[in-house]
């Protein structure tokens, strides 16, 4: 524990001490300089899509063949590169090959259906030509004939241009705000109520969908709709502690007791959004026919701007709140030192309690923003779960500033990693890091240095 | 016959049918970490994954269905060591998170397109484990009676299936009996008395989650072989929580529990679906599945409320802190 037990009680009033921000200026000045170097890596090109008019019927040659045409427009001209060395192999060895002739046109006998291997030596493209995809295809040939494509034209997966880049930074800060603010509710109920809250995902869902039908249900604007859903979902949580929590604690239900508790919250709250909303998703009506700004080379929806200016004022709130109300020094207390605290004179129950309201208002306006940056629908909680964790972890378990810190790399390192990888692959992302801070650093990277049971 | 009478019958048989003996054998799995251990594996589904997909992607290069078998154990063990590493020497709530993150994340990079050629992604691999069909023994026809009843291919498995919960659980009946299972029990009631008896806590955690792992491979791999296919999106949490709601209704820290609670949660499940589609005649399965999923999360909850030790009964089970 960081406190000391003979600490005066006076100290719980206003300490400014009692819980240092786990990120200090250095460390943000460390995240921040890692970020710069990750842009400065990506390579920045930039490339139009040019408007192809190649020939698309094309007479195939007779025969049991293999066969294409190359084509590639080269200054708004459709032209056709000719003596491309073409080469067929079946089960690695060679079957044929072929050079295209004046109309671009290859055709390479084969002996008859299967698998073939088809490449395109690149060295024989003669100047100006370029191969968009693969160089070496795999084709199967269920009849005597079969046409193979090879996509000429810039390369489209490699070339980037800064504003794009700029883009994705910017959707990643949104998202790692969104996490952040779920997070630091999560991190708040595990240090508080000793609760691994497997359900936090779905408050975000309940959150956005609550707003929904205060906006399209009843015909209220976003902005209050969003302001009563944080409302209701807030008294939700409150009501959820008062009627099952509380019980719950004086039978004395263990932690992972507790933690299977959460489990059927969360299939009680998925299935009920699903039977209520359904599964297909949905947009919330303001906002929708947006012109982007465009600042620079970035172009950005006023929502998406809105979005995060919003956020931003929420955490800082909750920072305010944490740090500077007598509700908030509460909090920090319970969360420091449960029994210390209750020695001191504080209601723990009606603290957890205040915790449970919190943390579901956080999430709910936390889903408001992902439902107006996306759409609403009833897996979106859910899928940031998991990010919502890597970022306690990264932030150090229980710290809620560390979760706020965590959230954001994280959202920010999962949108940055789809400049290279798959966007299957974000999530990947998310428990490598995960699992690397539990071996190297468990307490977190940004917490301070602490001793781990 | 009345309608009623169906009803209970279409119960019975989903209370032995393969679904039950799939759930059973994870649930096995589960009951050893959790309810032996006291270990929170919240990533069951994912060892499932890894032994079904073990089995199709053999097949896929052409391997036989033994061979598959082999693969998919010993990729799961490897998944459990993966997991274990890092995190069982922390507290249980990390092992807790990663497993459920990592179980999640494999299913992502299965459906993923970037896998595609090993995986096949969402068209999933189709046509597994004939060889297991060939060897069945039983005549055509259909055995039983009326809706309790069985083709020979479903007989097969389910005879298949059964088999393997009965030897799975002798294997844990001996275990947990050995001087090996003591040294579990001692680690659930009081890790630091375990460690300061000279005991291991780390190397027995690990080797928990790998060998329930391992059984909810084998799961994985019955549920494969049934299907004759893998498809990405079997596999996702929801299999992982049932598998607790059925330890847990069973009893944890019993051997028989995940048997009985699996018997139990089907015949369960089946009936109220057949009740409600008598009462109301018109509801489908689009409404008829989130209210079974709402019914079993209330009961999870009433469960580990009132009687955390289940049916059979164990209360220490889950003095777990």
């Amino acid at each position: 524990m960081r406190l000391p037990m003979l600490r005066s009680t006076a100290k719980y009033t206003r300490a400014p001490d009692l819980a240092k921000p786990a990120f200090g200026p250095r460390r943000l000045l460390l995240a921040g300089g890692a970020a710069v170097l990750l842009l400065a890596m990506v390579p920045t090109r930039a490339d139009a899509a040019s408007a192809s008019s190649c020939p698309t019927a094309v007479t195939p040659p007779p025969g049991g063949v293999v066969w294409g045409q190359l084509c590639q427009v080269v200054g708004g001209a459709a032209r056709l590169p000719q003596g491309v060395l073409i080469a067929v192999s079946r089960n690695g060895k060679p079957v044929g090959k072929a050079k295209t002739d004046e109309h671009g046109v290859f055709a390479v006998p084969i002996p008859g259906p299967g698998r073939y291997g088809v490449s395109l030596d690149r060295s024989t493209l003669p100047r100006g030509f370029s191969l968009a995809g693969r160089s070496r295809l795999s084709l199967d040939v269920f009849l005597d004939r079969q046409r193979v494509v090879f996509p000429l034209g810039p390369a489209v997966s490699t070339g980037r241009s800064l504003g794009d880049v700029l883009e994705v930074a910017l959707t990643g800060l949104r998202s790692g705000l969104i996490i952040a603010m779920g997070a630091a509710g999560l991190s708040l109920l595990y240090r508080v109520a000793g609760i691994v809250n497997l359900a936090h995902g779905e408050f975000l869902t309940v959150g956005a969908i609550t707003a929904y039908a205060f906006h399209v249900g009843l015909g209220l604007p976003l902005v209050v709709a969003a302001v009563l859903s944080a409302a209701v979902i807030g008294g939700f949580g409150f009501g959820l502690d008062l009627g099952l929590w509380r019980p719950l604690r004086r039978r004395g239900v263990g932690f992972l007791g507790r933690m299977v508790i959460t489990i059927g919250l969360a299939l009680i709250l998925h299935n009920t959004m699903q039977l209520v909303f359904g599964v297909v998703p949905r947009q919330y009506h303001d906002f929708q026919s947006e012109q982007p700004l465009h600042l620079g080379s970035v172009s950005v929806l006023p929502r998406d701007l809105a979005v995060d200016v919003i956020a931003i004022a929420v955490l800082v709130a909750l920072t305010l709140t944490l740090r500077h109300t007598t509700a908030g020094t509460s909090i920090r207390a319970v969360s420091d030192n449960p029994d210390l605290a209750e020695g001191s004179g504080i209601n723990v129950s009606a603290t957890i309690r205040h915790v449970w309201a919190l943390a579901a208002a956080l999430a709910a306006a936390a889903g408001v923003m992902q439902g107006v940056a996306l759409q609403v629908d009833i897996n979106m909680g859910a899928a940031i779960l998991l990010s919502m964790f890597a970022a306690i972890v990264l932030g150090g378990a229980g710290s809620w500033s560390g979760a706020i810190a965590g959230g954001l790399v994280i959202g920010f390192a999962e949108e940055i990693s789809t400049l290279w990888l798959p966007s299957d692959f974000k999530l990947v992302l998310s428990l490598v890091v995960l699992i690397l801070v539990l071996l190297v650093r468990p307490q977190g990277i940004l917490a301070p240095r602490t001793r781990m049971a | 016959m009345s309608s009623f009478t169906a009803v209970v019958l279409d119960a019975l048989q989903a209370s032995i049918g393969l679904s039950a003996a799939v759930y059973a054998l994870s649930g096995i799995g589960i009951n050893l970490q959790f309810g032996y251990t006291g270990i929170l594996n919240l990533g069951q589904v994912g060892f499932m994954l890894v032994g079904a997909y073990g089995v199709a992607i053999t097949h896929n290069l052409g391997g036989s269905l033994w061979l598959g078998i082999l693969v998919g154990l010993a990729a799961a063990v490897v998944f459990g060591l993966l997991l274990g590493l890092p995190t069982l020497r922390l507290r249980a709530d990390y092992l807790a998170i990663v497993t459920l993150a990592a179980a999640e994340i494999l299913r992502l990079v299965v459906r993923a397109r970037t896998s595609e050629p090993v995986t096949r992604s969402t068209q999933g691999i189709v046509g597994v484990a004939k060889e297991w069909f060939a060897l069945n023994p039983i005549p055509t026809g259909r055995y039983g009676w009326d809706n309790f009843s069985f083709d020979q291919r479903a007989l097969w498995m389910v005879l298949t299936g059964w088999t393997l919960v009965g030897l799975i659980a002798l294997l844990m009946l001996a275990i947990t009996r050995s001087p090996w299972g003591r040294v579990l029990h001692g680690i659930r009631e009081d890790e630091d008395v375990a460690r300061a008896l000279g005991k291991n806590v780390y190397v027995y955690k690990m080797q928990t989650l790998i060998l329930g792992g391992a059984i909810g491979a084998l799961a994985g791999i019955l549920l494969a072989v049934d299907a004759q296919s893998v498809f990405p999106d079997t596999w996702t949490a929801q299999v992982t929580f049932l598998g607790y709601v059925i330890v847990i209704l069973g009893g944890p820290g019993r051997v028989l529990g995940p048997v009985v609670g699996s018997i139990l949660y089907w015949f369960i499940i089946q009936f109220t679906d057949g009740v409600l589609q008598l009462t109301f005649n018109h509801i489908d399965q689009a409404t008829l599945a989130p209210v079974r999923f709402i019914g079993v999360g209330v009961g999870l909850i009433l469960l580990m409320a009132f009687r955390p030790q289940g049916l059979l009964g164990d209360r220490r089970a889950l003095s777990v802190e």
